[in-house]
């Protein structure tokens, strides 16, 4: 390997890692604060996002079908 | 007109073509890139696509992909947020993925230079499409049974026409996908693989539920009401909060820590096996029958990744009451792909549906192009001067106990070799078995091999429904082998007396038939043992380049590729060593 191109790796490499920790501390970040406070007020209100509650029939009704073409363009 | 298909980002990524509503090419990007079970954008896939059909990315007039991302994206805060803070490492682990491409599916797909329509379909409504839109069926119940796509695990409803309307779902954590590949990682196998291997080890196990420990305990995992919907007890799981997806508590109840990869296989982990391939049946037979009784429907259609159990899809014709059934041959998220084309081409466009005649949707090449391959790469090999003289060589060679690497045709679509990446020999030897691991495969010595048999003379050795149903062209039907045969075809018959057997019939790949036929004249049974193009741990071979390497790396005898015969023995032995890379 050339000096250039190991320079060149080694410089990736670098930023790659500092990238790895920019991203860790900024989820950790918007974990606590997006999710944890979430799931807090979640809890404080008795919103369950996961159901998990017994019932005589699990079935949910979906009543899925085609629906009007626009809807098909959104990804949600 | 033409309609994309695409498929990624969780597992096996695929993309498929409609050509005015036929499928003309179709393919998983694994097969070139050489990753098993690749995830990613299916850009090589996409570009086969078009290439095999001599159009460019602008004469695609819509693209249509499997799931709505947002509310998978959804799916997954919830998850985060329920289990918060355990779900710490998950979400540091999953979120850069998410915003780098899970959410950013349009760039890629403008990245093509593609600037038409692109549609989103929800993902089991693309399975039920991708199951009943290309089936025999003008009107038919659907169920879809997954791991999970954006909140929906099982879903049923029905078909009619162009029109499907799913009524009804079970919603995540609730899977029973979900359920079997906890338990696949439980006994040392890895999810979304090994569940396979699961279903083979479970005829080891004991297969009397009174008997068997693990099937009341695990009983206790799963709530299951009379209609079928079921409900699983979340403190036995941790899949919707870690990289792991048994829980201690699940440890605890089956008796111990989940067993190590490649370790020791014992009498434990089979009768667990067993157990849950039992729960299994009883759940899905209960939704079956619930199906029925609701849409009074006789056929039915299958798709999702949990119906490509196909030792449970060989009972359904006895156990409920359905008459005809039809299964997607890549019933896992590959074959959504073809779900989302063909329902923007039949139900959102309302043109003529066109059912599924055969699989072999992928790459194919022309005599000149692997006679070109074979000089340039100074290959010694033989031509046969007619078809008849390559049908009998090939029946001769693998009468005489040769193992033959079969490339023909197009690459099939779907997890399984049908006859086209196959690699074929005689299941009348009782060594079979054992020397297709040693030389090939390098599986694990429990796992049995697939019989390949005439479609016509499928009812002579084996026990399977009558007539015989389509499902079994692909490989996803098991039925039991014929007592008085078994012992003749001891390669090919598990230990409980079944077989994952192919059917064939003529006109979808005439090469393959004869051949079958020629061989029964000489051993005096005609079927073949199957199994696919590949080594453990690598995709099934694509191109004659691939096909080669496979042979020359293992212990493949001879490759008949086209009408020319390569032997190994013939050739320079400079290739990989196989064993090396027998790992998944």
């Amino acid at each position: 390997m050339s000096f250039g191109r190991g320079f060149r790796h080694g410089f990736t490499l670098v930023g790659k890692n500092i990238a790895a920790i920019v991203n860790t501390v900024l989820l950790s970040i918007v974990y606590v604060v997006g999710v944890g406070l979430t799931s807090l007020f979640a809890k404080v209100f008795g919103k369950k996002f996961l159901d998990t509650t017994k019932r005589r029939s699990y079935w949910n009704k979906l009543n899925l079908k085609k629906q009007p073409m626009n809807s098909y363009y959104r990804q949600f | 007109m033409y309609i994309l298909g695409l498929s990624c980002y969780y597992h096996d990524a695929s993309a498929v073509l409609l050509k005015d509503g036929k499928l003309v090419a179709g393919a998983e990007e694994e097969r070139f890139s050489r990753k098993k079970h690749d995830t990613s954008f299916p850009k090589q896939a996409i570009q086969f696509c078009l290439e095999k059909e001599g159009i460019a990315i602008t004469d695609v007039t819509h693209i249509g992909f499997y799931e709505k991302p947002f509310l998978k994206f959804e799916r997954v805060l919830s998850q985060m947020i329920a289990t918060f803070p355990w779900s710490f490492r998950t979400f540091l682990s999953s979120m850069p993925s998410w915003i780098n491409e899970k959410l950013r599916v349009m760039r890629a797909i403008r990245n093509l230079g593609y600037k038409g329509d692109v549609l989103f379909v929800e993902h089991h409504m693309a399975h039920a499409a991708s199951s009943f839109l290309v089936s025999p069926f003008e009107k038919a119940a659907i169920l879809t049974v997954d791991g999970v796509g954006e909140w929906t695990t099982t879903a049923y409803g029905k078909g009619v026409g162009k029109k499907i309307t799913l009524l009804k779902d079970i919603r995540f954590p609730h899977s029973l996908g979900l359920l079997y590949s906890t338990i696949t990682t439980y006994i040392g196998f890895r999810a979304n693989s090994g569940e396979f291997k699961l279903m083979g080890l479970a005829p080891y196990g004991v297969w009397d539920k009174r008997k068997n420990p693990y099937y009341k305990k695990l009983r206790k995992v799963i709530d299951i009401k009379k209609d079928g919907s079921y409900a699983l007890d979340m403190s036995y799981f941790k899949y919707h909060y870690a990289n792991r997806m048994p829980s201690e508590k699940l440890c605890e109840l089956l008796g111990g820590t989940a067993k190590k990869p490649e370790s020791k296989i014992t009498q434990r982990e089979k009768d667990i096996a067993a157990a849950v391939q039992m729960l299994t049946e009883d759940v899905l037979t209960k939704i079956l029958k619930h199906i029925h009784n609701v849409t009074k429907c006789d056929d039915l259609v299958l798709a999702g990744g949990v119906t490509l159990n196909s030792v449970y899809n060989g009972k359904i014709l006895k156990k409920t009451p359905f008459k005809n059934i039809w299964i997607q041959p890549a019933a896992g998220d590959s074959g959504t792909s073809i779900g989302v084309a063909t329902y923007i081409y039949n139900t959102l466009l309302g043109k003529k549906r066109q059912p599924q005649q055969d699989a072999y949707l992928g790459p194919s090449f022309t005599t000149k192009e692997i006679k070109q391959f074979l000089d340039e790469n100074k290959i010694k090999y033989s031509t046969c001067k007619n078809e008849k003289e390559l049908i009998t060589k090939t029946a001769k060679i693998l009468h005489t106990d040769n193992v033959v690497g079969w490339f023909q045709l197009g690459m099939e679509w779907g997890p399984r070799a049908l006859g086209a990446r196959s690699i074929l020999s005689n299941p009348t030897n009782p060594d079979m078995q054992a020397i297709l691991n040693e030389k090939v495969k390098h599986r694990e010595n429990f796992r049995p091999f697939a019989p390949v048999v005439c479609e016509d003379d499928a009812k002579t050795f084996f026990d399977c429904d009558e007539p015989v149903p389509e499902p079994t062209d692909y490989m996803l039907m098991v039925y039991p082998v014929r007592e008085e045969w078994r012992k003749k075809i001891p390669s090919v018959t598990h230990v409980d007396g079944s077989g994952r057997l192919q059917t064939i019939r003529r006109a979808q790949n005439k090469r393959y038939y004869d051949l079958i036929k020629a061989f029964g004249e000489a051993s005096g049974i005609p079927i073949l043992v199957n199994t696919s193009f590949n080594i453990r741990g690598e995709p099934i071979v694509c191109t004659p380049a691939h096909a080669y390497r496979c042979m020359m790396g293992t212990g493949i005898d001879c490759l008949v590729i086209d009408k020319f015969i390569v032997w190994r023995k013939d050739n320079k032995q400079d290739m990989w060593d196989s064993e090396s890379l027998a790992i998944d």
